[in-house]
């Protein structure tokens, strides 16, 4: 339980106290030399503003757009079109993936049917067919929810077949001998011993999803922090780019972070079995 | 742990290392710019998919002839909009480039050391607001509460954005951001009640049930001028003026072709564009194409000491799209008249009478 997933199986908790205190110090150490060389860039007017902005001025573009928002609409709102978006593709693609991914991987008749039409669309560019589904569901957010949820229904669905094949058999077999139903088998068994990988294919989905989310909002929308860094790029407002780009990044983290929170108290058993 | 730290630090290693070669590729293309005299060894092009003068001359081998014999290589890229060769002006991919005049203020707001040397033509009913026959949209106060889509950042934008805030209706209407070929989409769709776009996407919308409201053409007149243009890059044109000169001479020359016999332009500009004769007959006659004569006039560059009306459209624009919030900076109108530059068409003119 307190091993993290990052290192699963490869450490062992003594040397991890050890490894986080220098680690730590490398981390804060680059990011500090990023901000740093980044600074004396911009003091030395390396490059104009528009190319590299300096961190005053991205600052400076963060607190006027927290205080009057962009293109009249609050930044919150604006997250929040965008967050309302991405969780409801996240939503609808747990919902389906998990249950096919897990059935595929049991059932190899299912799988037959689902997964070479999965493997084909995966490696797709979204932008690819994104025209496609502007024309079959419309410009509002149906079409843009869709394009999030296929990005992110294939790593589901990818995971639970393979933790499904994870399983050893012999669980089945006993339980079976033992006379359990095939449903309770999959309630008892199967399931919660597919949990940790459904959580490492919700984490990527959530990943993929999150890179599309910026490609989903290039058409026709108004709001959403993608569009904002878009609508932004057309008149060369290197500085909004700027916050959008951080504010993607930090809020990916955190949202990554709850995911691993939620992970650790669900599937608490994680590389202890 | 061992391996981890050693990763760090070559990570450290590496995000110095890239900004050591970022800084040095700085100065690299300052050296360039030092090595004067000798020409380019190519000369990258922003174009746009618009029948102009400037398709004219690509299509009658004008560059290439003038350019590839002095050893030149010519490279035309063709940008949807105004907004992507901003882009790449910005990296220093493209030497000269056309776009929307919308555009140019953000070049010049944005510094990306440029000037504006050329008009392709002042536009008119090629671009125009669209609504359906007979949704009861007659004027452009019943838009309130609509659905409107606009290429943003466009000519179009900006002159739909003035349109309904001279309507009163300002902040009423749902303004969505798309390209052109997305327009027809979703017009042919429903999504939308009304857009504001060119040729072509334009002649699709009235084909399928579209009526114009208001056209630039009446927007102009009220005040409200847009135009597509030619900037080039300072450091270029100051290297290399007589390149420039020639350049606009060939324009000029391309423009000669359609003021003479405009039959024979559109079916020049066809070939390019994969459109008929007529359409791009049509198209063409939705703008209006200006001598170099016409252009040195007041109601455009003016001349070198006297600075025409063309600089302070700029500065209204400039003003307009700083009130929008679209940009932080308005240029002053001292900056704009050094940046509405009419001296390379000045030169082209008296070459023509030199010889």
């Amino acid at each position: 339980m307190a091993l993290t997933n990052k290192d699963q199986g490869v450490k062992t908790p003594k040397n991890k106290k050890k490894k986080n205190k220098v680690e730590k110090r490398l981390t804060i150490g680059t990011w500090i030399t990023i901000f740093l060389a980044w600074y004396l860039v911009t003091k030395f007017e390396l490059f104009s503003p528009t190319l590299v902005p300096s961190p005053m001025r991205v600052w400076n573009a963060f607190l006027k757009i927290l205080d009057k928002g962009y293109n009249g609409v609050p930044l919150w709102s604006h997250l929040g079109a965008s967050f309302k978006r991405l969780f409801l593709a996240l939503f609808f693609a747990i919902s389906s993936a998990v249950p096919l991914g897990l059935l595929s991987g049991y059932f190899t008749k299912i799988e037959a049917v689902i997964d070479s039409v999965v493997e084909f669309y995966r490696p797709l560019p979204p932008l690819a067919y994104y025209t496609l589904l502007i024309l079959w569901f419309g410009i509002d957010d149906k079409s843009k929810i869709i394009l999030l949820f296929l990005a992110a229904f294939a790593p589901i669905y990818l995971a639970c077949v393979s933790a499904v094949r994870k399983i050893n058999e012999n669980y089945i077999l006993s339980a079976k001998s033992l006379g359990a139903t095939q449903k309770k088998i999959f309630l008892k068994i199967v399931l919660p011993a597919s949990m940790p990988e459904i959580f490492t294919g919700v984490r990527t989905a959530f990943g993929v999803a999150y890179t599309t989310l910026v490609s989903s909002e290039m058409v026709a929308a108004t709001s959403g922090i993608g569009w904002m860094v878009l609508d932004a790029s057309n008149f060369l407002k290197s500085e909004v780019i700027f916050v959008g780009i951080i504010i993607m990044g930090i809020t990916g983290v955190i949202i990554d972070f709850g995911l691993r929170f939620l992970e650790e108290k669900i599937v608490f058993w994680k590389g202890q079995v | 742990m061992r391996k981890n730290i050693f990763k760090k630090a070559l990570f450290v290693m590496l995000v110095t290392v890239l900004t050591i070669s970022l800084a040095a590729c700085g100065n690299s293309s300052q050296n360039q710019a030092d090595n004067s005299e000798s020409l380019p060894d190519e000369i990258n092009f922003g174009i746009l998919r618009v029948p102009n003068d400037e398709t004219i001359a690509m299509v009658e081998g004008y560059f290439d002839d003038y350019f590839t014999d002095k050893g030149i290589e010519t490279k035309f890229t063709v940008f949807d909009s105004g907004a992507e060769a901003n882009q790449a002006l910005a990296s220093d991919s493209i030497d000269f480039a056309t776009m929307g005049n919308i555009n140019s203020v953000t070049a010049l707001s944005r510094d990306l050391g440029v000037e504006l040397i050329w008009i392709h033509e002042t536009l008119g009913e090629i671009e125009a607001l669209a609504v359906r026959e007979g949704s009861g949209i007659n004027e452009v106060s019943d838009l309130a509460g609509k659905r409107v889509a606009v290429p943003f950042a466009s000519t179009c934008h900006y002159v739909l954005l003035n349109a309904i805030k001279d309507a009163g209706i300002a902040g009423e209407v749902q303004l969505l951001d798309m390209k052109t070929s997305e327009i027809v989409a979703a017009w042919q769709r429903g999504d939308i009640n009304a857009a504001y776009t060119w040729q072509p996407s334009l002649g699709k919308l009235y084909e399928d049930n579209g009526v114009p409201l208001i056209t630039s053409k009446e927007m102009a007149e009220k005040g409200y001028v847009t135009a597509n243009v030619d900037v080039v890059k300072k450091d270029f044109a100051d290297k290399y003026p007589e390149l420039v000169t020639d350049f606009i001479t060939l324009l000029a020359k391309a423009g000669d072709i359609y003021r003479n016999d405009p039959e024979r332009g559109a079916e020049i500009v066809s070939q390019k564009l994969s459109i008929t004769a007529d359409e791009a007959l049509n198209q063409m006659q939705g703008s209006t194409w200006h001598t170099k004569e016409e252009l040195l006039s007041d109601r455009f560059f003016g001349t070198s000491d006297n600075p025409g009306e063309f600089a302070k459209i700029m500065k209204e624009t400039s003003d307009f799209l700083v009130e929008q919030d679209s940009l932080d900076y308005s240029p002053s109108q001292e900056e704009f008249n050094q940046y509405v530059n009419p001296e390379f068409i000045e030169k082209s003119l008296e070459q023509m009478e030199g010889k």
